[in-house]
């Protein structure tokens, strides 16, 4: 078992095998050896961690991408935004949240959370006007009038009637 | 407060590797920091196509490739450039247009892919490739002269090549550039080269014993009876495209190893009355089934859709193939009730179907697709045939097809794409979606996803 303390103080103990999914933790279980010391993620809340606990108890056991996955991957095909069923319901939830989690993944380097993190967000974003999406994720439009004609035309050719 | 505009870069820039088309543009105009994270997935490919160039002349639109050049950095994002068109001005390339190019050719030092279709436009943007040492895949429109084509040498790391519609210079230093591409070289495309002759063939395939696709197709000096002499000199070849002409020379004796042939293209000319392309058809399969290939998607393509890919030819590819082939396309060509009949009840793995759909025989059509238990996937490819005079298929009819076809669930036709979903209560559910020209250009025999 492992221990962890989040960034509010609480415990969780855990498999090795399940905080594992985490490259960060991984790593840093390798560094320190075996040690009963616990594993401060300053970076993580309670809520967020206890929902990250989750996801990595469900997938223990699945092979980890391997370090080089991006690479090989083909860049220049469309790439499938599908989601499992299990997944799916497990990433609906509040925006909020959902940005936690992907930050969290990010940090803790749990890439599979983090793509189906990307995925939902993407999903989010398709078939949208600029302006829904700032309307969705409550985002100020930072340019100037000049600035947003001239981005528009210079991006124009990508457009795809 | 977590919120998507602080999300740190990384994170919005794989947000944005799942997303593709209009939603890219969309997103660089949110705010400052989606226009960052979208900057690489929309730099990564620039396509310039008909679509692109209009209003180029007027300046109502820029080239990508000006974007490129007034903001050096996102050079090094560009992997991929496709240029189908270029904007014409007195009956010339456009000069502004293709200085933009070439400049931005220049600084894009990451360029994996690079195609360019349009006749002249080669000759002024190979000085540009010289040196790009991740160049993988080149298609070029290559009508150079001796001067231009030796700078072909350059282009030295490639393992995917299609020279299309090559002068005599070109092909005079096939030999010699394949020379030094033995060792990266896997895929090879020859379209439509009067001046390629059995000899210089012969040189450019002793140079590629790696080769695993071949395609030598609408080259009149090297027909079906050609390439089965020379492709002993590439015994690993997966991906084979040929054309057929009506020379009935016999093919030689033994046939040359095709063990590992999966997918195989005939463009097959018809011409003469009566045509013994339908012997030499039968021929050249019995030629290669001396190898036992595990074929797993054939493609023919005749001079029009009167002429209709014989039974016997169908009887014979589904008696060889029937437990292998997983995709069929016919194009331009008819195909008989009796054939998609044969055809759907022996080829036990067959996914994907591209065929003109009969609308005037749709129910004994859609009948004889049902006799497929896998059949996934139908493409309509008649779309510039009887333009206006056909009926168009509708919602009503693609259910139909999938409710009586148990695998169905997609039926491409046109630009429009049905897909089918189950569902317990309504039965089959149809949506549409509009196609996006992304087939556009390339070439019909070369492999696709």
């Amino acid at each position: 078992m492992v221990l962890l303390v989040t960034s509010d103080n609480e415990q969780f103990n855990a498999d090795k095998d399940v905080v594992e999914r985490s490259v960060l933790i991984k790593n840093m279980l390798e560094d320190v050896g075996e040690s009963d010391q616990p594993i401060p993620l300053p970076n993580v809340s309670s809520s967020v961690l206890k929902k990250v606990l989750e996801y990595c108890e469900h997938h223990r056991g699945e092979p980890l991408p391997s370090a080089d996955a991006d690479q090989s991957q083909d860049e220049t095909r469309k790439r499938t935004t599908d989601i499992s069923e299990w997944d799916q319901k497990f990433i609906t939830v509040d925006q909020e949240m959902l940005f936690e989690i992907i930050l969290a993944a990010n940090y803790l380097d749990i890439k599979s959370l983090l793509d189906v993190g990307c995925k939902t967000v993407a999903n989010m974003i398709k078939g949208k006007t600029p302006e829904e999406i700032r309307k969705l994720f409550n985002i100020v439009n930072d340019f100037t009038p000049e600035e947003e004609a001239q981005i528009k035309k210079e991006n124009e050719w990508a457009e795809d009637r | 407060m977590v919120s998507a505009d602080n999300l740190n870069l990384d994170v919005l820039e794989l947000i944005c590797s799942y997303l593709s088309g209009n939603d890219l543009p969309s997103v660089a105009l949110v705010s400052k920091s989606f226009l960052a994270g979208v900057i690489p997935r929309l730099y990564h490919t620039i396509s310039y196509r008909i679509r692109q160039q209009k209003g180029y002349e007027t300046g109502e639109t820029m080239s990508p490739f000006a974007s490129v050049i007034t903001h050096p950095h996102l050079a090094v994002h560009v992997r991929n450039i496709e240029i189908r068109v270029v904007p014409i001005v007195k009956s010339c390339l456009h000069p502004v247009f293709v200085r933009e190019c070439r400049e931005a050719l220049k600084i894009c030092k990451n360029l994996q892919v690079f195609k360019c279709t349009v006749a002249n436009a080669v000759a002024i943007l190979l000085p540009s490739l010289a040196h790009k040492t991740r160049l993988q895949e080149a298609t070029l429109y290559a009508n150079l002269t001796t001067d231009q084509a030796a700078m072909l040498h350059k282009l030295e790391k490639l393992e995917s090549l299609t020279i299309e519609f090559a002068s005599w210079n070109v092909v005079d230093i096939m030999p010699a550039w394949t020379g030094s591409l033995t060792k990266t070289l896997t895929s090879l495309a020859l379209y439509m080269i009067n001046e390629l002759h059995e000899d210089i063939l012969k040189s450019i395939l002793t140079n590629l014993p790696n080769l695993r696709g071949l395609h030598v197709v609408g080259c009149p000096k090297a027909d079906h009876t050609v390439i089965f002499r020379q492709i002993v000199h590439t015994p690993l070849v997966e991906t084979l495209s040929l054309t057929t002409s009506e020379n009935t020379a016999p093919l030689t004796f033994p046939s040359p190893p095709m063990r590992h042939l999966k997918h195989l293209a005939f463009d097959t000319r018809y011409s003469m009355q009566p045509s013994p392309s339908p012997a030499i058809l039968g021929s050249i399969l019995a030629h290669i089934r001396l190898s036992a290939p595990p074929l797993q998607s054939f493609t023919i393509k005749l001079p029009e859709r009167k002429v209709v890919v014989g039974d016997p030819f169908i009887s014979q590819l589904v008696e060889h193939y029937g437990s292998t082939l997983r995709r069929l396309s016919f194009l331009d060509c008819g195909v008989s009730q009796e054939s998609i009949a044969e055809i759907c009840k022996n080829c036990v793995n067959l996914q994907r179907l591209d065929v003109s759909i009969p609308m005037k025989e749709l129910l004994p059509f859609t009948r004889n697709l049902s006799l497929s238990k896998t059949l996934h996937t139908i493409v309509d490819v008649d779309n510039h045939v009887d333009h206006g005079m056909r009926p168009t298929l509708k919602q009503e009819n693609v259910r139909y097809m999938m409710s009586v076809g148990s695998n169905l669930r997609k039926v491409v036709s046109n630009h429009r794409i049905w897909t089918g979903r189950l569902d317990p209560v309504q039965g089959v559910v149809v949506t549409l979606e509009k196609r996006r020209s992304h087939s556009y250009g390339s070439l019909w025999f070369m492999p696709r996803d």
